[in-house]
């Protein structure tokens, strides 16, 4: 019962303060409207440069092919490759095509071609993609040349995102970064400021049981959680036009147990720290570490091995994970009960740890 | 004689708050001035004024022959502040402070030492501990100390000596005089009579209002209601013969630095008992190991017929305290502290809403139950702290200097808060540095250097010391302390 | 000259005392380095593969041999049904499936009419385009393994022959630290001083506003200083990604960048009276635009043309810019003198601006 009262206490500390309930509504609202569009690591254009040796009309039938790619753009056929290599510094061009003397006649006869791709991989994203993709339009320009040898029809189905839309991807992610980072920092300030304000000694005076006063530090949060969430939800729909394929109720379940984790792990740093500048950079320093590690922006299994061990302690992870395949693949508890019992661990540890750690009477 | 300071005709406010109203008066070269008046007359917002921090918004100041508008950069460079909150650097030591301050008004800690070496050689042994972890009374000379060496033309001084014990206060206005001698004119507040009564001359402010200057004499008769109310009477209660503390052989040390040396004493139940000693002595540290804040590193004690060592919870039930930080909730609202502290401790929702009636109309806070906690006078705050902290009628009461910084009226009626919760049987432990408050005691200890020098009600220790009142026998003992600081 | 030097003397005091703190400051760029040195990669790595091979026969299992032994792919399960690629993407335990059409080998070399698909999950569509382009080719391969000459792509990837993202980031890396320690350490270093009251009393003393700003910057810029050599020298000795261009250049614009940071911190403690807010401005305001928009993470070109115009106000987005091209492209000033001049004009607005902002008073 001594839970309600301090629950007020926060709820009107926190509605009473200048600045957190503008963050709450605000931030979201922005990020939303911002972050899509900018963490795109979607590549629209490769400008395509080319060194034609052959001039001959396969070569130039190759060119129109590449040409006429949404995702090559062609600007400009120069003699040699150090020409080439010169719109690529000047920025000019990403990708340079380089194509042998005697391509056509070889191609003919049989006789082993060799092209040359070659991209500015500076950004090694665009630069793989850019290689990877050109190289699989020669292809597939080989093999409409001789129909008849390659029998197999190819193609490839992209399932879940048939329009390779960036934004369906990142916006799950951006909710959970938003999460991450409301009820992560806004915490960690929380029992600092008490300290230095000094009315944490008057609780501490108090019967209050350590675990009623975490506790009362957490459910504000847990609310705001909730409330930045579900807004998330509706300009996720209001901008972007994506609803999540799988059920909200999970959403909302796993969404309850990872703000009590980030919230928690934000009530440990502040216990643990003696300033709020303190407490600010130590968040800081784990929520960074925290986020570039838990596969939002890159994938996970493309991190070496150790890397991955240190993400499996990542509660973000799984959240990350959580995230994307519900609202993308539309999966269900079934596909997810080991990622529930995983951020179930990390509620119990991260809580217990929240608890345990503060302290009441001191040395 | 040309006045230094000059105030014509002021007003200030802020929003529809009038802070002051048509306030003038003159300061002459040479002078200690008093600017006397309860909390809440715009004491500090006139300070600030003089300091060029504030604008006026009607009327003019000038300082020094300087207007406070436009040559404010002239100003800055001739007098010297002290804010009426610690104004020190808590992550630099003693001494890095001071020289600090010194540097930064263009003189160095040598050149002046002499002006702060009454005050600073009490924390000087200290010098190269951080001001973060002084008591607060040790923040207050550190501050004093880096207000004065630079040896200013004017000094302003917003209640200096809060929190600071009688002997320290008595030093550091000798202090004052021989700055007086050097030539240097003062503006100090203060709500300690004694130091009233130092002054050369006085304003007395009143809500906002000049009410009149004078030197402290006449101006005491005339005002005597607020600056001198009579003294409180008690009949000599009934005490029982349980104890509330028994504490036997306590010690607290911090690396190996003894803060509390053995000390043992009893306090009976419905007791109203003073724990005296100066700045540093280790009333703190004592007080915090009664409360269950921590750990005693030797000895036993009962609070409430609980074990001080092992059963900290349970102590914490059955007692109510108040710091020296009145660590109420400023963005909440009157009602609301009350009611989370009440709910704290478990009580009933009913039980609640009916005490906290009483309590308002008991404090006359009725109409202030929607007020922020922030906008309260400090005085209000203090007992607005004492209610809430014996609201949920606790065997014991812990009051750590609870009226530092108030004047002598308000601090009167806390004192008859005191009282009527002694009446309903509440046990009273109380620090203080008013040695009038030491009188309405009934029995009072005093601690020097960690360790409980004497103990007994106030008219056995003036007999046995041959001393008229508690302040005699304080200094006596003080001065025996060779331990400086905490 | 002496206040302002006691002055420099106890903000440094101030940062050196906060262990902490300094070990979060020091130790940040060197976790970053390493994070998006050795962990950050969008490179396709262990791409898990499910097959569908209703008929398994020698052709069909070559190809998931020869897809097996890529470095890119991972065979890690075989389904029975077509039903169960849904539920396996749904379970999160595989990237892509080739589907085989029944009886593909007899229909490969009779008929004609072997079909084989390839089934990507796209919710990351990076990835899933890498994935989809390299199975093809692998694939393709796979199939004229035994026909006749083929076409060899030869790729290059220029500049970055490795695909580091090194390239990318490091310049990224170093404003971001420079705007965070800059700004906000500045503007809660300020707005701590009105909060404990000491501002009141420095205001009253003789020493200038202006001093006690140049006070507070000193410190910053030592460390910043000292951050910087702790990027150039990891990125040198362990990244190996060479300076190029000329040290004091980018000592230059790394300077003008750090007076643009400092102003902005400034401006933000003018605008704010708690640490709270100062922390959650400058950190949440402040830095996530830095991140998003400065093409530190997300490359700026395929911003939509409103967030360019925005990107385009963040100075750490010209300081980014010219570092590539000093630090990488090994340029000189003459490339520069855009972003110079920008860094520069921005510099001097934020300074003016703060200080005309700057109260010498309470009020």
């Amino acid at each position: 019962m001594v839970l309600k009262y301090l629950i007020e206490k926060e709820f009107k500390q926190m509605r009473r303060n200048a600045i957190i309930p503008r963050l709450i509504l605000v931030f979201p609202c922005i990020m939303m409207l911002l972050m899509p569009w900018a963490a795109n690591l979607e590549i629209k254009y490769n400008n395509v440069c080319v060194v034609d040796h052959d001039r001959s009309m396969t070569s130039r039938r190759l060119i129109e092919k590449v040409a006429s790619t949404d995702y090559f753009n062609l600007v400009g056929s120069v003699s040699n490759y150090d020409q080439a290599l010169e719109e690529i510094e000047n920025g000019t061009a990403d990708v340079i095509l380089e194509i042998p003397v005697d391509l056509e006649k070889n191609l003919t006869t049989g006789m082993p071609v060799q092209l040359q791709v070659s991209a500015n991989s500076i950004n090694g994203t665009k630069g793989g993609i850019g290689t990877s993709y050109l190289s699989s339009v020669i292809q597939s320009f080989v093999s409409e040349l001789h129909p008849v040898e390659s029998p197999v029809k190819l193609s490839s189905l992209y399932l879940y995102n048939p329009h390779l839309d960036y934004k369906r991807f990142m916006v799950p992610a951006l909710m959970v970064m938003l999460l991450t980072m409301l009820s992560g920092f806004l915490p960690s300030l929380n029992i600092v400021s008490e300290k230095e304000v000094g009315t944490i000694e008057q609780l501490n005076v108090t019967p209050l049981s350590k675990f009623a006063f975490i506790l009362a530090k957490l459910i504000p949060y847990w609310v705001v959680g909730l409330i930045v969430i579900s807004l998330c939800f509706i300009l996720a729909v209001l901008f972007y036009g994506i609803v999540p394929v799988g059920n909200l109720g999970v959403i909302y379940l796993f969404a309850c147990i990872y703000v009590v984790v980030v919230s928690g792990f934000g009530l440990i740093v502040s216990n643990y720290s003696s300033t709020m500048q303190q407490a600010m950079f130590v968040e800081f320093f784990f929520i960074i570490v925290f986020l570039l590690l838990s596969g939002l922006f890159t994938p996970v299994r493309s991190m070496p091995e150790w890397a991955q061990w240190i993400s499996r302690f990542n509660p973000l992870t799984y959240f990350v994970e959580v995230m994307r395949m519900v609202y993308l693949k539309g999966s269900g508890l079934a596909d997810l009960w080991q990622q529930l019992l995983k951020l179930l661990g990390f509620m119990v540890v991260f809580g217990a740890l929240a608890v345990w750690s503060y302290r009441k009477t001191n040395g | 004689m040309k006045p230094l300071v000059t105030i014509h005709d002021v007003s200030k406010s802020y929003g529809k708050v009038q802070a002051l109203q048509h306030v003038s008066l003159e300061v002459m070269p040479g002078e200690i001035f008093g600017i006397i008046g309860p909390d809440g007359s715009g004491k500090t917002s006139l300070f600030r004024m003089l300091t060029t921090l504030l604008y006026p918004d009607e009327g003019a100041i000038t300082v020094n022959g300087f207007d406070t508008v436009k040559d404010y950069k002239a100003i800055r460079r001739c007098v010297g502040y002290m804010p009426g909150r610690f104004s020190l650097y808590p992550d630099l030591s003693v001494e890095e402070n001071l020289e600090f301050f010194a540097t930064l008004f263009g003189t160095t800690v040598q050149e002046n030492y002499r002006l702060i070496e009454a005050i600073y050689k009490q924390i000087e042994p200290f010098k190269k501990r951080k001001a973060g972890k002084l008591s607060g009374g040790m923040k207050q000379k550190l501050a004093l100390s880096c207000a004065l060496i630079h040896k200013p033309v004017v000094l302003f001084l917003d209640e200096p000596t809060t929190g600071v014990d009688p002997v320290s206060r008595k030093e550091f206005w000798e202090m004052l005089r021989r700055l007086k001698q050097e030539g240097i004119t003062m503006l100090v507040s203060t709500p300690y009579l004694d130091e009233i009564k130092s002054c050369d001359r006085m304003a007395f402010l009143y809500q906002g209002e000049l009410k009149g200057i004078d030197t402290p004499a006449v101006m005491l008769e005339r005002f005597a209601d607020i600056l001198c109310p009579p003294g409180l009477q008690r009949e000599e209660a009934v005490l029982q013969q349980e104890y509330a503390i028994e504490v036997k052989d306590l010690v607290k040390r911090f690396g190996d630095f003894t803060a509390v040396d053995h000390i043992s004493f009893s306090v009976r139940k419905g007791e109203i008992f003073g724990f005296l000693g100066a700045n540093g002595a280790g009333k703190t540290t004592a007080m915090r190991m009664l409360c269950g804040l921590s750990y005693p590193t030797e000895g036993t004690g009962t609070v409430a017929g609980f074990d001080i060592n092992t059963q900290q919870e349970e102590i914490k039930k059955h007692i109510g305290y108040m710091s020296q930080k009145f660590s109420l909730y400023d963005d909440l609202k009157v009602w609301e502290n009350i009611r989370l502290f009440a709910g704290i401790y478990g009580l009933d929702e009913t039980v609640i809403r009916e005490r906290t009636e009483e309590v308002l109309k008991e404090l006359g806070l009725e109409k202030e139950r929607d007020t922020l906690v922030r906008s309260l006078p400090l005085g209000w705050k203090q007992r607005l702290a004492f209610s809430v902290a014996t609201f949920h009628r606790p065997e014991i009461v812990f009051l750590d200097e609870p009226t530092g910084g108030v004047d002598p009226k308000t601090r009167r009626q806390f004192w008859e808060l005191i009282y009527r919760a002694a009446d309903r049987g509440i046990t009273v432990f109380v620090t203080t540095h008013y040695m009038d408050e030491a009188e309405f005691c009934g029995r009072v200890s005093i601690m020097v250097d960690g360790c409980i020098r004497v103990l007994g009600t106030p008219e056995e220790l003036k007999r046995t010391f041959g001393e008229k009142d508690m302040d005699g026998v304080f200094h006596r003992l003080a001065r025996e302390a060779t331990r400086k600081s905490d | 000259m002496k206040q302002f030097w006691a002055f420099v003397k106890i903000e440094f005091y101030h940062i050196f005392r906060d262990k902490r703190t300094m070990l979060i400051l020091l130790g940040m760029p060197v976790i970053q380095i390493v994070l998006f040195g050795f962990a950050i990669s969008t490179e396709l790595k262990n791409s898990r593969v499910g097959v569908l091979d209703p008929v398994s026969d020698r052709t069909t299992r070559r190809i998931v041999e020869r897809l097996d032994e890529n470095r890119y792919f991972d065979v890690v399960c075989y389904l029975h049904d077509p039903q169960e690629i849904e539920d396996a993407f749904r379970q999160g335990k595989v990237d892509v499936v080739v589907q085989f059409s029944p009886d593909f080998e007899n229909n490969l070399y009779h008929t004609g009419n072997a079909g084989l698909q390839l089934v990507v999950d796209a919710t990351d569509p990076n990835t899933a385009t890498m994935a989809a382009n390299y199975a093809q080719g692998v694939m393709a391969t796979a199939l004229q393994e035994e026909g006749q000459a083929q076409v060899a792509i030869q790729t290059h990837l220029l500049f970055n022959p490795q695909m580091k993202s090194a390239y990318n980031f490091v310049p990224g890396v170093m404003g971001l630290i420079l705007m965070l320690i800059c700004a906000m350490m500045t503007a809660v270093s300020i707005v701590r001083e009105k909060e404990t009251g000491t501002m009141e009393v420095l205001l009253v003393s003789p020493i200038r506003s202006v001093f006690i700003i140049l006070a507070k910057a000193v410190p910053y810029l030592v460390l910043s200083g000292i951050n910087l050599t702790t990027i150039l020298l990891l990125s040198v000795y362990v990244l190996h990604v060479p300076v190029a261009g000329s040290l004091l250049l980018l000592a230059f614009l790394s300077f003008l960048l750090i007076a643009v940071a400092l102003a902005l911190g400034l401006f933000v403690s003018c605008l704010v009276d708690n640490q709270v807010a100062a922390m959650l401005i400058s950190g949440m305001v402040l830095m996530m635009p830095v991140m998003l928009l400065s093409g530190m993470i997300f490359p700026t070109e395929s911003m939509p043309v409103v967030l360019l115009w925005l990107s385009d106000i963040i100075p750490a987005k010209w300081y980014i810019l010219a570092v590539k091209k000093v630090m990488i492209e090994g340029l000189g000033l003459v490339a520069v003198w855009k972003e110079i001049i920008i860094l520069s004009v921005m510099a001097v607005a934020l300074i003016v601006l703060s200080l005309v902002k700057f109260k010498d008073r309470l009020e």
